[in-house]
């Protein structure tokens, strides 16, 4: 399957948005190590196209779910740093619980024949 | 949510530090992706084109940014203000021509209002002035008096012993308070000049509740026999006769009787009370000076008559004016019981004093606005119609960037944008307009329209000017934006912009029959009011204007009867003998000088009436000479009908055919009643001669029965006007006059200097002032429909062109093509007039009351608009067609 196959494809509304926290829900990241750190645990399996990323992360702030600071990167450069919230941290618990039990509930009418 | 409005917020304010982070924010990314390909072994170049292939569009993304933002729509503005100012720009003719008819639009609109807001919005000067009411009194017996018609209370005041017994009985009031008008002579070294004054109780001040701008008011200490004389004086006194000096307040004031403390000066506006505060009697236009009224014992036991000008009541708290009126009502009745027997039967008239004021002056004040509104709207069709033309010569534009994919809103929203920034342009233009008609406003202010003269452009005015410009813009920007962005895009590319939509013509037709409906409307309204002028000019007044006047008054040195009659006399005398004199003579009382006198009259072998009224006046030899009133009759009054002799009356026409119909009146005997009963009854009079009607107290009415008596037959007056008819230009005389009284006594001061063509400008001024205006519109409003219907037409021929070229190559004849096209334009013509007729016979409805001479429906009026519209349709519809005819048929089919 083609990276770019994988893009084009709709992500079910939200998906993304529960990703990023995900990724920033161990400690404070910067754009760029999010979406490595998307990219390395979905195994490649899941591009998104890097720039989509921005104004989700910006939906996200606006939302209060994270917050951004600017700070000095590993190699000494100004970069932004996105961190979860606390409401940020309570909409992760609940989406992933949600997200699970969807999953849950949508494999086992595609498994019940 | 707070952090979603915080960002948008910083977003909007700090556009490029906000703009900024982000680029640094996807370079930062965008390097490190860029880093990681090369440390995974890619050239450099491979690297950066790898990362964009991973990363997206930059600016795509940014794009997305802003809409998250909601900076978008900010951003889409700047683009359509900047692209709208130079498609403006590009079409300079068509530019100024919608700027133009916006702004004058914009700009008279304003400028009315800035009158409705100083005449009728605006605060007065006073407390709260809804709760100031005038306490009148109105005795059947006086219905004959023009006053109830007139300006101001529309009552007379109490007398003073009937003040007196209300203010101690009323509860209804917190304050109540009476005053008299009084005209001064105020003494400057050595010259004298007439100022208005106003004696007032102690209450005054309080009452009206205004604060001096220095000094203090006068208060009830203030008010007594035998106190220290002060007066309080207008800013504008303190400005003109004492040159603003700082040290005022140790001043005197000189005025006929005496020297005054001056103890306070009041701020610029209050100069109540003004002639449109207390109607025809008023002494002055303006006061100038407020001094304590002093009664005397007997003046403050005078209960039937009143020489005092009003009474003012400021309700308590949660009184109304039906409350005062009834309590009021009560009380009056039981005060009644005091009056002489011949005059009982007065009662009390509580009237809101804001209202009083305008009550006459408000109808046709709003009647000029909703006219001025209507100019406007001829003007905003104008523009729409102009915008849709436009709009129309950019088809192919628009439907190129249709095409291109700009949404239906977003073309909706640019036209919209370029009609918006006309309209505040136009908007810019019509505040300019509007200061420079409020500055012109002075030369046409009859005078007595309250606080005209105080009209100027603040900030509701500029705030009312905006929000037409906003509203305008909306108008004509609104219907074109949206007629034009329903183009069918295709269509409109296929024709190559030749495209001609009927929806629009219809627009378009629709615009301009409502333009000359209006127009018709507006020039019928104007024609009206010009017959109406015309034709109160043209009135036989019964006196010429050419005549030259002026008024003395006694003072203290003249206190016996015979030296008034003496001095009258020697200056007549004086005056007569003057070269270039005619003739000369005085009474009491000019015509329009907003002063009459009236007597309770018996007639011999009549069937008199108890209390049957009439007019008299007071008048010396020569009098109706000087006046230019023709003597129809018998004998006028002459020198030797002095005291001791026969006494005589001369009457006007009114008079003779009223009560002596289809006989002489000549011969018969008058005689004036005493006012009371016991009076010793009057000695006969002879009635000696008939004079023509003169228009005493208004130009518009019929002259009522007036009565001249001699004026050395009578009690003699303290002050007289003296009537001049000069063989020369009546202003020359003047000086001389001057110098023939100040030789017979140095100190009297002359007052009212005026021709009497001046008092007719003057009783005239307001009616000018409305149809001056209303016929500077009805032009307007006729330029801007005839420029509808001129572009109209040249759009006519422009979009038939082609057709016409075929018609003209077959063979028609030009007088076909001529007709062709002058034939559409005559059917809009003929439908706006036909509409435009009908609603000027209703709206004539709404001015019949202040038409004079001609009726509303006046079928002259009529045909006079018709004609005018019809010959701008003529024009506006010639030239086009001319054009068409000229059009050389090949040219025309080889253009496309």
């Amino acid at each position: 399957m083609s990276t770019d196959r994988m893009d084009r494809m709709d992500l079910p509304q939200g998906t993304l948005d529960l990703l990023i926290l995900k990724a920033v829900a161990l400690e404070p990241q910067h754009g760029w190590a999010i979406s490595q750190r998307l990219h390395q645990m979905s195994t490649a399996t899941l591009q998104i196209r890097q720039g989509s990323l921005y104004p989700a992360l910006h939906r996200l702030e606006r939302r209060g779910w994270i917050k951004a600071r600017w700070s000095t990167s590993e190699n000494n450069r100004r970069a932004k740093y996105y961190e979860l919230t606390r409401r940020g941290h309570a909409q992760l618990e609940t989406q992933t619980e949600a997200w699970r039990k969807l999953t849950t509930t949508i494999g086992q009418i595609l498994e019940s024949n | 949510m707070l952090s979603d409005w915080m960002l948008r917020l910083r977003a909007l304010i700090k556009r490029t530090a906000v703009e900024e982070e982000i680029d640094t924010e996807l370079r930062f990314h965008f390097d490190r992706q860029v880093e990681s390909y090369i440390a995974e072994g890619l050239t450099p170049s491979e690297a950066a084109r790898r990362a964009r292939i991973a990363f997206g569009h930059f600016d795509h993304i940014k794009e997305e940014y802003r809409d998250a933002f909601g900076t978008r729509l900010l951003d889409d503005l700047k683009q359509d203000v900047g692209y709208g100012a130079r498609a403006l720009l590009r079409t300079p003719g068509f530019t100024c021509i919608a700027l133009l008819t916006v702004g004058i639009g914009i700009g008279a609109s304003s400028a009315i209002f800035s009158v409705v807001n100083a005449v009728l919005i605006r605060d007065l000067p006073y407390g709260d002035v809804t709760r100031l009411v005038y306490v009148g009194v109105r005795n059947p017996k006086l219905t004959d008096i023009p006053i109830e018609s007139q300006d101001g209370i529309g009552a007379f005041a109490p007398s003073n012993a009937d003040f007196d017994d209300l203010r101690s009985a009323a509860t209804s009031f917190s304050n109540l308070t009476i005053f008299a008008q009084d005209a001064l002579t105020l003494v400057d070294r050595d010259s004298t000049e007439r100022i208005g004054g106003a004696r007032v109780n102690g209450d005054f001040f309080r009452t009206i509740d205004v604060r001096p701008e220095i000094g203090r008011v006068l208060g009830p200490d203030d008010d007594g026999i035998g106190r220290p004389r002060v007066a309080v004086i207008s800013h504008r006194l303190w400005q003109t006769a004492f040159a603003g000096a700082p040290d005022i307040l140790t001043r005197q004031l000189s005025l006929g009787g005496g020297a005054y403390d001056v103890v306070g000066v009041m701020p610029p506006l209050f100069l109540y009370p003004r002639a449109s505060d207390v109607g025809p009697d008023a002494v002055s236009k303006v006061t100038d000076v407020w001094i304590p009224m002093a009664l005397t014992a007997q003046q403050q036991a005078e209960r039937d008559f009143s020489n005092n000008t009003a009474a003012i009541g400021r309700l308590k708290p949660g009184v109304s004016v039906r409350d005062a009126q009834a309590e009021m009502s009560v009380l009056m009745a039981r005060i009644d019981e005091r009056h002489s027997r011949d005059w009982k039967g007065w009662h009390a008239v509580v009237t809101p004093m804001a209202d009083s004021a305008v009550r006459n002056v408000r109808r046709p004040i709003w009647f000029l606005f909703g006219a001025v509104l209507l100019v406007l709207l001829i003007a905003c069709s104008n523009a729409a119609h102009l915008t849709l033309a436009r709009a129309e010569g950019r088809n192919h534009e628009i439907g190129v960037r249709a095409a291109l994919g700009a949404g239906r809103g977003r073309l909706v929203r640019q036209l919209l944008t370029e009609a918006m920034l006309l309209a505040i342009a136009g908007g810019a233009l019509g505040i300019g307009v509007s200061y420079a008609v409020v500055l012109l406003l002075p030369f046409v202010d009859p005078g007595n329209v309250p606080r005209l003269g105080e009209a100027s452009v603040d900030w509701r005015v500029l705030l009312f000017g905006g929000g037409l410009s906003i509203f305008t813009g909306m108008t004509f920007g609104l219907f074109p934006a949206l007629t034009v962005s329903r183009t069918e895009i295709g269509d409109v590319i296929k024709r190559a912009g030749r495209a001609r939509t009927t929806g629009t013509s219809r627009m378009r037709g629709t615009l301009v029959v409502l333009q000359v409906s209006l127009a018709v409307l507006l020039v019928a309204g104007a024609t009206l009011l010009l017959e109406s002028y015309r034709n109160v000019l043209m009135a036989d007044r019964g006196f010429s204007s050419s005549t030259l006047t002026l008024r003395i008054s006694l003072d203290g040195g003249y206190r016996e009867a015979e030296r008034r009659r003496a001095f009258f006399r020697q200056l007549l005398s004086d005056v007569r003998a003057l070269p270039n004199v005619e003739t000369a003579g005085g009474v009491n009382a000019l015509p329009l000088s907003g002063s009459e006198a009236m007597s309770f009259f018996t007639l011999d072998g009549f069937a008199n009436k108890q209390d049957q009224m009439v007019n008299t006046r007071w008048v010396s030899a020569g009098y109706f000479n000087a006046m230019g009133t023709a003597l129809l009759e018998g004998r006028a009054i002459e020198d030797s009908d002095i005291e001791g002799r026969p006494p005589v009356v001369v009457v006007n026409k009114a008079f003779a055919s009223r009560y002596y119909p289809g006989a002489s009146a000549v011969g018969r005997r008058f005689r004036i009643r005493g006012l009371d009963p016991s009076d010793p009854p009057r000695p006969w009079s002879t009635i000696v001669g008939v004079v023509a009607d003169v228009r005493h107290s208004n130009l518009e009415d019929a002259p009522p029965p007036q009565v001249y008596s001699s004026l050395y037959q009578g009690e003699p007056m303290d002050s007289l006007y003296v009537a001049v008819q000069t063989r020369v230009a009546p202003d020359a005389m003047v000086s001389t006059v001057r110098r023939t009284i100040r030789n017979i006594d140095p100190q009297l001061a002359l007052a009212d200097i005026h021709v009497m063509g001046e008092l007719v400008s003057e009783a005239t001024a307001r009616r000018r002032f409305q149809t001056t205006l209303l016929t500077a519109f009805g032009v307007i409003a006729l330029a801007l429909a005839a420029g509808g219907l001129y572009g109209l037409m040249s759009y006519t021929v422009r979009q038939r062109t082609r057709e016409i070229g075929v018609r003209l190559a077959l063979g028609a004849r030009t007088s076909d093509v001529l007709l062709l096209v002058a034939g559409h334009g005559a059917k809009i013509t003929l439908l706006g007039i036909s509409i435009g007729a009908v609603a000027a016979l209703m709206l004539a409805r709404v001015l019949a009351s202040t038409l004079y001479g001609v009726a509303p429906t006046d079928p002259g009026a009529i045909v006079v608009t018709v004609a005018v519209l019809m010959g701008a349709a003529l024009l506006a519809c010639l030239m086009p067609a001319r054009r068409a005819i000229r059009l050389d048929p090949v040219k025309t089919l080889r253009e496309d």
